[in-house]
């Protein structure tokens, strides 16, 4: 049998420009994440303008660091390694090029639109749905350009850096579709077919399990690859690769639902959120032994070489942070924990430390072999190293003692038994100065970035006149493979008399037959989206199906059509970024903010907002709490209502036009979600919106607020801010007979919402208390 | 980590794999053994978990709030029932305890000011320094207007967020600001009527004050 000998060069073309783009997305990302904390330290630098408001800013923050930073720099690893690790070029030149011009344009129709507050709201996956669509296109090229090149490998089995690209492409292709159905209400808003404790639970399926398969698995297997290669030596434990990947992608996908303890999510969900979690910390210890010990015998190596410096830092902030993840997942430690500051300290970590200094020291490793010269000054490279874990240090520090405190001042009660710390701000005003401290600490780790880049240009300036492109040979794989027989078991070899099962099982966990498996890619792949999809279903269905998991309230109506307005001005402005509308079931929630939230009061709220953090108070009792003109004037100004308060200032929704024209289009949006709004609720819709408007701004004129307002943003904010967590206090409706002509569709989630229909729609729903 | 030979997991056997990828190679290193125990623990943890708390003694936060809140409110009654009647004179007298005028300020500053001012001198809502009065003169009128709230007017229901004695401190403190005359006053609103003295109003207490227990409690199953 003659083996054909293949010739073959590798496109380092491409991995050049997504290793810049790390870098130039890495600079935008940084600057806007310092500006963002400059104005939790001091809300001046919000500059009263919409489109640098906090609310507005920091989605661009997480999404400029998590897809167009961390995005590019597991491009660059992928294509650089994929090529080599399976000994042949990409599968497409011409996919390589749409996947990197598709996702940059993408890049920048995020930065345009997110500081234009065109959102979905929901954590990292604000894009609206015409740029969704763009993703899952781009995605799919990159799928296909990773499998192509899967299938034309010379290399019979694939590499365990593989698996985790595998494991990444399928689990987000699947993440980014299921979170982002949506039914659109025009080109740059939509509704997701998911409505409250549902949409919740979809979200931070999403939510988690991108952290999961966009910062982890792919980091992993670009760890895989370029740790040893930088160390020069083999990886620790290929029995521990499999174990670990295996049990990592299987267990990660249950975790989600331990960013909603004590919400109106069911318990038995969050009880599995945890107890997954838990078993999640040894999988995820697996990575991270794997790379520190196989830095066995080369650690003098990492005294002096500034790429491995990154390394060790990066592998042992994954080892931090994995801990740190099962802790918080804990629910009586999330008791503390929730809402605050800690968890922004604990993303950090991992994203500062595991996913930046990986993907730092991935660059300096790439950027003499992509140039073709030596790097420009291993000195600066040193220099970015210290200046960047002194950054990562200051952040952290400061930020885990802000989310300590200001946990413990929430649930802090005096010796009678009343909330010391009753006043919201008084928990506030305590942590500017750890703000102060995390703005020098991301300013120094910018500076180590901007150094990165200086290094960059001048290495790039080094470049020889033209790149040489060496030839590689291999040959081609042979249809017919006999796999080896697998090693003989101890256990047969003993010669003990044991059980059918205890062979198989021994067989199972000495993980001799997964060598099979790594030279069959599909079988492999399909078996990863079992796994992961098996997982899902676990937790979804029983979500959706059982009705008790969301009981319904008779009195909780859909809201009318300026509080939807409202609403909508509410998701655009980013409010959900600092506000949580979820109270949960302690006392020390139910003395500050009122009775607990229930997962019959989000029945129509498209999309949930109940966020995931508490730089102001909760929102979800505000109804009622203040007169309308409060909201007016403390919108306008919130300093001179509160002081000490870090809120930014929206002078303009009182100045800036209500869009009444919209109101029918999004009450037909909801009626598709199954919203019970009737022909002629539409129809009157916006006749309604303004009737409600005029009132409500009678109302704030009689208490000696300014006139005109009527049609201005400000009154559908407010008449939506009045309406939230009010319904369950209102009496209950007297048995209204199934008259209700205006029943558009029956309900899913509340089939026998007969009652609650006949409150709704225009006149009915008195928003304002 | 310093001698990586001397370690627990110091190459046993160090077997290297027969294979590599673009020079990568594997050793075939067991699991290490503590990281075995662990993830098995973590995973027998989980039904025991799930059996405790969710089939046995173990209670879900819902259960742990009820708990708590029945055992809040039962203080809570204890304590108004020792209070007797409320009465004009009683917060009359609460007028003349500094410890409690502190108190009433602190709660006043931290939530009637928003609207009220920190002085009284009005913003949103009315001058609480003037003659002038939009439900009635007297102590006992601010505490029902402090307690029942105007919600129509935008003032809440304090009922549910303050404890009896604050309700009283803090009516008590407001009634105090009669005739200070901090800067900036908003214009007066409502009729002017002086306030009598404690005596001469007859002791009356309308409405009276239900045990928040009775009210609220459903509210937290």
């Amino acid at each position: 049998m003659s083996v054909q000998i293949d010739r073959f060069s590798y496109d380092d073309a491409i991995v050049r420009k997504f290793t810049l783009m790390t870098l130039v997305w890495g600079v935008v990302g940084m600057l806007v994440g310092v500006l963002v904390a400059l104005q939790l330290a001091a809300p001046v630098f919000n500059f009263e303008l919409p489109f640098l408001s906090f609310g507005r800013l920091r989605p661009l923050h997480t999404n400029a660091v998590i897809f167009a930073f961390t995005g590019n720099a597991i491009f660059a690893g992928v294509y650089y390694s994929m090529q080599r690790l399976l000994k042949t070029p990409m599968f497409s030149k011409v996919l390589s090029e749409v996947h990197f011009w598709g996702w940059q344009a993408i890049i920048v129709a995020a930065a345009v639109t997110l500081p234009l507050g065109i959102t979905q709201s929901k954590e990292y996956a604000e894009l609206q749905w015409p740029i969704d669509i763009a993703i899952a296109v781009v995605w799919v090229v990159f799928g296909v350009n990773a499998f192509g090149t899967i299938a034309r490998r010379r290399e019979r089995h694939i590499y365990v850096a593989i698996w985790f690209y595998i494991a990444t492409i399928v689990t987000i292709a699947l993440l980014h579709i299921f979170n982002n159905l949506v039914v659109p209400a025009g080109l740059w808003r939509s509704y997701p077919i998911y409505a409250g404790v549902q949409d919740a639970f979809m979200q931070w399926w999403y939510g988690h399990n991108a952290v999961g398969f966009l910062l982890t698995t792919p980091l992993l297997g670009i760890m895989y690859y370029f740790l040893p290669k930088a160390a020069d030596r083999p990886v620790f434990s290929y029995r521990l690769s499999i174990i670990h990947f295996w049990s990592l992608v299987f267990i990660y996908i249950w975790a989600g639902p331990h960013h909603l303890h004590y919400t109106a999510l069911p318990a038995w969900a969050s009880t599995l959120g945890m107890l997954f979690s838990l078993m999640l910390w040894m999988p995820s210890w697996g990575g991270m032994l794997n790379g520190l010990l196989t830095l066995r015998g080369a650690w003098h190596k990492v005294a002096s070489d500034p790429v491995l410096k990154f390394f060790v830092v990066a592998v042992t902030f994954y080892g931090m942070s994995t801990f740190e993840g099962p802790l918080l997942s804990i629910r009586s430690v999330n008791l503390l924990s929730h809402y605050t500051d800690w968890t922004i300290a604990h993303v950090h970590s991992g994203a500062l430390g595991w996913v930046g200094f990986l993907s730092f020291g991935m660059i300096y490793w790439l950027l003499p072999r992509l140039f073709q010269t030596e790097l420009w000054s291993r000195t600066l490279a040193e220099a970015h190293f210290w200046l960047g874990t002194i950054g990562i240090l200051l952040y952290i520090v400061a930020i885990y003692a802000a989310g300590l405190t200001q946990g413990l001042m929430w649930l802090a009660f005096d010796d009678e038994g009343y909330l010391k710390y009753g006043d919201f701000v008084e928990t506030t005003l305590r942590l500017i100065p750890m703000y102060w401290v995390r703005v020098i600490g991301g300013t120094a780790y910018l500076t180590g970035t901007l150094l990165l880049g200086l290094n960059f240009f001048m290495t790039w300036r080094r470049r020889p006149a033209t790149y040489e492109v060496p030839v590689h040979e291999a040959p081609r794989l042979a249809a017919e493979y006999v796999e080896r027989p697998e090693p003989a078991s101890p256990l047969a070899a003993s010669g003990a008399h044991v059980a059918n099962l205890a062979y198989k099982l021994e067989r199972f966990f000495r993980t001799t037959w997964h060598r099979r498996w790594e030279r069959l890619p599909l079988t492999f792949t399909v078996a990863v989206v079992v796994a992961v999809v098996v997982a899902s279903l676990f937790e979804i269905i029983p979500t959706f199906l059982i009705r008790s998991n969301v009981p319904t309230i008779a009195t909780v109506t859909p809201y009318t059509p300026l509080e939807l307005a409202g609403r909508d001005i509410y998701i655009s402005e980013g409010c959900y970024n600092c506000h949580s509308q979820m109270v949960r079931p302690i006392r020390a929630e139910t003395e500050r903010y009122g009775e607990y939230s229930k997962p019959g009061e989000f029945v129509w709220d498209h999309p949930f907002q109940w966020g995931s953090r508490r730089i102001g108070p909760d929102l979800h009792r505000v109804g009622g709490k203040y007169p309308d003109l409060w909201h007016v004037r403390h919108m306008a100004d919130p300093r001179a209502i509160t002081a000490g308060s870090i809120m930014p200032a929206y002078p303009w929704l009182l100045t800036a036009p209500l869009d009444v024209d919209s109101i029918e289009r999004v009450m037909r949006a909801h009626r598709a979600l199954g919203v019970p709004y009737s022909d002629s609720d539409i129809a009157g819709g916006a006749a309604a919106a303004r009737a409600q408007a005029a009132e409500l701004a009678a109302r704030v004129v009689e208490q000696g607020g300014p006139e005109g307002l009527a049609d201005k943003q400000i009154v559908a904010l407010t008449a939506y801010l009045q309406r939230l967590g009010t319904d369950i206090t209102k009496p209950e409706p007297v048995a209204v007979e199934e008259e209700a002509g205006s029943v558009a569709a029956p309900q899913a989630r509340s089939g026998e919402a007969g009652e609650a229909v006949a409150e709704a729609g225009g006149e009915g729903a008195e928003g304002a208390s | 980590m310093s001698d990586e030979r001397t370690g627990p997991e110091a190459p046993q056997s160090d077997h290297l794999l027969d294979h590599a990828y673009d020079g990568i190679q594997e050793y075939d290193n067991p699991l290490p053994r503590w990281w075995l125990a662990l993830f098995w623990i973590t995973i027998v943890f989980t039904p025991l978990y799930i059996l405790y708390f969710h089939f046995g003694g173990g209670m879900l936060p819902n259960e742990r709030y009820d708990q708590e809140m029945i055992a809040f409110y039962d203080r809570q009654a204890e304590e108004l029932l020792a209070m007797g009647e409320i009465r004009e004179a009683t917060l009359a007298e609460l007028m003349a305890d500094p410890s409690m005028m502190n108190g009433g300020k602190k709660i006043f500053q931290g939530k009637c000011a928003t609207c009220h001012g920190m002085f009284g001198e009005g913003g949103i809502g009315p001058n609480l320094t003037d003659e002038h009065w939009l439900h009635g003169p007297q102590l006992m009128d601010i505490y029902r207007t402090v307690r029942d709230g105007v919600t129509d007017k935008g003032m809440l229901a304090w009922e549910r967020q303050l404890r009896p004695a604050e309700l009283m401190a803090v009516s008590a403190y407001a009634g105090s600001l009669l005739g200070s005359q901090p800067p900036n006053t908003k214009p007066p609103q409502g009729e002017r009527a002086p306030r009598a003295a404690p005596e001469a109003v007859a002791p009356a207490p309308a409405a009276e004050p239900e045990p928040p227990a009775t009210e609220a409690a459903p509210a937290a199953s």
